[in-house]
């Protein structure tokens, strides 16, 4: 009984929330920055004065777990577990869950297919470093969907009324 | 504000006023050498003209380059000159082509010095580690009477501490062998020893010693004392460092300044070879086409033939844009998209206002803003940049300062660090920030359709102006009419006017979206049109990501003011810095990427064709130096 009940705490439900919200945002950004990385890292062995450019290319895929940590720390806070405790209902706990779950997903899935549009903009900073401004561009145009998911989950999160 | 229009120029001239009238160009430096080798191709021409052969000077300087930038790097390693990352340019000098020849053989000089040096350096190695081997033994002389003896054997080697004397003895008393042991030094790992043996027992007692880890040195012994090697390798390395010394006192420091310009000169000199690849020559004369801005005039005292017409509709002309100092930086954003072409308006001006808003609005921070700005116009003062040099630098300035206005507005400096009132609390008045973000946005569209409607009036077709932006304006503010009620309450009689605005605008574009269709796809047309309001609506929903960064530069910088308020006071100053450090990079770059993906996507797809060729006139192109204004 006493698990359910712990199953069923606000609390509980809440930094479940916020962790899917950064666990999977910042499996997505692990994954794409460290594709975009390896084609980053064959770039700067043959040309390791464009190292600088590649890495803010590499960096790119990594917004996505910055994102779910914006998240996970808003929950985090709006369930009193970083400063004032406030009571959480089980409802008011799962409507936090489910407001983390839209950055946590999003984020994975761009994060993975941002790194591999990074990865392809390496390729072309590699042949003309001035081109660095559209394989930004290029890269950039995936983020749009995980902004959207950071979007929804912090409108979701500022439609819980906690108190 | 505009796009130049270009003239276009033909120069014929005798042959051995060419490279002349070419540096008075490059001076000069408005004019774009067009390529016309391929006349050589044409049947008609081939008799008459060839091309220029130039790739083996260019192979020449192109080495003459490499060579150069070498020494240059010599000279740095050799006395530490740094670069400093804020330091401006020197003035380029034009040579003449003797001092020139004179300074790259200066070039050569100091590379074989730096050579020299390097082999020096490595024999001083070599002796150091002579030295370091004899040194244990510069007690251990050799008394006069055994040196001539050719009986008897002394070998110098090493032993490990751990064997003592006695096994030793043992072991070569056990062969019967003659010998005699002498401990000359000792260390915390070895035993510095000297065997005398006679030499027909030599490799019996080799054998046995090597069962002790004896390790034999190749110490001469006969000529020399061990100390007079020693003294004599110490003499010679303190020789070959005054050598060293002397070869790098002659590598002057401040002659790097010279070997730059010199640099520039050479490359200078080889894109006026390239150049000449592009240009034909006849038996005694050469032949020259190339644009020039309007307006531009080459002086001409009589020793060639020029001229001049103005474009025609139908050619492909190289593009300049024009615009004040403020716009021009943002030149470089619309181009990386594409050149404007000449047809059209020049989209930077309202861009770069819009690119200035946006960016501000989303690292809309004060603090962040005025580091930013900060750190730019230092650069900006430092370097000194003439106008089209450091355009990102001088575009992050004045977005620094759009920033700090955001800022204020939102109420925010490093996060919350400072306390400000805010018009709008990103994360409190929600609905307010994402309303602000979507009017920027509608704002943003609207002006980019009313250029197109600009562009259709140019080209006198005010009929499609109507029906493409008129009618698209009544029925997109219309449904955004209808939309606010269900979103933000009631705006009272505006939502009526907004219902009559949107039919207005659903028949017009019904009626006019397959005008140019025949039969019954001018219905199916027209619907199909209708169905591109979700493109619009798109739009303006991808506006949202103002918001977003928005609240992603403030939420990370208000979780940085409070770990540092979670460590106490000292290690928050270093949470501080490195967090809002990082925040404020990794927002400026965020802002800087989003920003253009509006430009490009939501705002030129409206109305931008580009496509356009860039003017890129025949000029200097330094990379150490720079040119005076008025050279």
């Amino acid at each position: 009984m006493e698990f359910l009940e712990g199953l069923a705490n606000g609390q509980f439900l809440a930094i479940l929330g916020a962790s899917i919200a950064i666990i999977f945002a910042g499996m997505g950004s692990a994954k794409g920055t460290s594709i975009a990385g390896q084609a980053a890292a064959g770039a700067v062995s043959e040309d390791s004065s464009k190292f600088g450019k590649l890495l803010v290319l590499q960096l790119l895929p990594g917004t996505q777990g910055l994102y779910g940590f914006i998240v996970a720390f808003l929950i985090l806070s709006k369930a009193g577990l970083l400063g004032t405790t406030v009571a959480l209902t089980t409802g008011q706990g799962f409507q936090l869950l489910a407001s983390g779950l839209a950055i946590g997903i999003t984020g994975l899935v761009s994060g993975v297919a941002q790194g591999k549009a990074a990865a392809a903009g390496v390729g072309v900073v590699a042949k003309n470093g001035d081109d660095l401004g559209k394989a930004i561009t290029i890269a950039a145009i995936v983020e749009t969907y995980a902004l959207l998911g950071l979007l929804i989950s912090f409108l979701a999160y500022n439609g819980v009324v906690v108190g | 504000m505009s796009i130049a229009k270009m003239n276009k120029v033909t120069v014929i001239g005798t042959k051995d006023k060419e490279e002349e009238i070419l540096k008075k160009l490059r001076k000069l430096g408005f004019f774009q050498v067009e390529d016309t080798s391929h006349i050589v191709e044409d049947e008609e021409f081939r008799e008459i003209f060839e091309k220029q052969d130039k790739n083996n000077e260019i192979a020449t300087l192109n080495q003459k380059l490499v060579t150069i930038e070498k020494a240059i790097a010599n000279i740095r390693k050799c006395h530490k000159v740094k670069k400093s990352m804020f330091a401006s340019k020197e003035y380029y000098e034009e040579l003449s082509e003797n001092i020139a020849e004179s300074s790259y053989c200066d070039v050569q000089k100091i590379n074989q010095l730096a050579e020299q040096i390097e082999i020096n350096l490595g024999k001083v190695d070599e002796l150091n580690q002579t030295i370091a081997e004899l040194e244990p033994w510069i007690n251990f002389t050799l008394s006069g009477d055994l040196k001539n003896v050719n009986y008897i054997k002394v070998m110098l080697g090493t032993i490990s501490v751990k064997y003592k004397r006695e096994p030793i003895e043992m072991a070569l008393n056990k062969e019967k062998l003659e010998y005699s042991i002498h401990l000359v030094n000792k260390d915390k790992n070895n035993k510095y020893v000297a065997i005398v043996t006679k030499q027909d027992q030599l490799v019996q007692a080799r054998r046995i010693l090597k069962s002790f880890e004896f390790c034999e040195k190749a110490i001469a012994l006969e000529d020399e004392s061990i100390l007079d090697q020693i003294q004599k390798a110490k003499q010679e390395v303190a020789e070959l460092k005054k050598q060293i010394e002397d070869d790098k006192a002659q590598i002057k420091p401040e002659q790097i300044k010279v070997f730059e310009n010199l640099y520039d000169y050479y490359l200078n000199e080889r894109d006026l070879k390239v150049v000449e690849k592009n240009i034909v020559t006849t038996k005694n004369t050469f032949y020259l086409e190339g644009w020039m801005p309007k307006g531009c005039k080459i002086e001409n005292n009589h020793n060639f033939m020029i001229k001049m017409r103005e474009e025609q509709a139908n050619e492909e002309v190289p593009v300049l844009v024009k615009n004040s100092r403020l716009v021009e930086p943002f030149q470089s954003i619309t181009n990386m998209y594409s050149v404007p072409n000449k047809h059209e308006l020049d989209p930077n001006p309202v861009m770069a206002f819009f690119y200035i808003v946006f960016f501000g609005l989303m690292l809309s921070d004060a603090g962040y803003g005025a580091l930013l700005a900060l750190a730019c116009f230092f650069i900006i003062r430092k370097k000194k940049y003439a106008r089209g040099e450091g355009n990102l630098v001088k575009l992050l300035a004045v977005c620094g300062v759009s920033a700090v206005i955001w800022g204020i507005f939102f109420g925010s400096c490093f996060g919350n660090l400072v306390p400000l009132h805010a018009v709008i609390d990103p994360l409190n008045d929600v609905m307010p920030l994402m309303g602000l973000a979507l009017l920027l946005g509608i704002i943003h569209i609207y002006v980019g359709m009313f250029m197109n409607a600009v562009e259709l009036v140019k080209q006198k077709k005010i009929f499609d102006a109507i029906c493409d932006v008129g009618f698209w304006y009544l029925l997109l503010t219309g449904v955004f009419l209808l939309v606010i009620p269900i979103v933000a309450g009631d705006i009272g009689v505006w939502s009526e006017v907004g219902k009559y605005l949107a039919i207005a605008g659903v028949i017009g574009v019904f009626l006019t979206g397959g005008r140019k269709e025949k039969g019954i796809k001018k219905v199916t047309k027209g619907l199909s049109s209708l169905y591109g309001i979700t493109s619009y609506l798109s739009d303006v929903l991808s506006y949202s990501r103002l918001m977003a960064l928005c609240l992603s530069t403030g939420v990370i910088a208000q979780v940085v003011n409070l770990l540092g308020g979670l460590v106490g006071p000292i290690p928050a100053v270093f949470v501080g810095i490195i967090g809002h450090g990082f925040n404020l990079a990794n927002s400026a770059l965020g802002s800087y990427v989003h920003t253009s993906r509006l430009q490009y996507v939501e705002f030129f797809g409206k109305f931008y064709e580009g496509g356009g060729k860039e003017f890129t006139p025949f000029q200097y192109k330094n990379k150490y130096t720079r040119i005076k204004e008025e050279f």
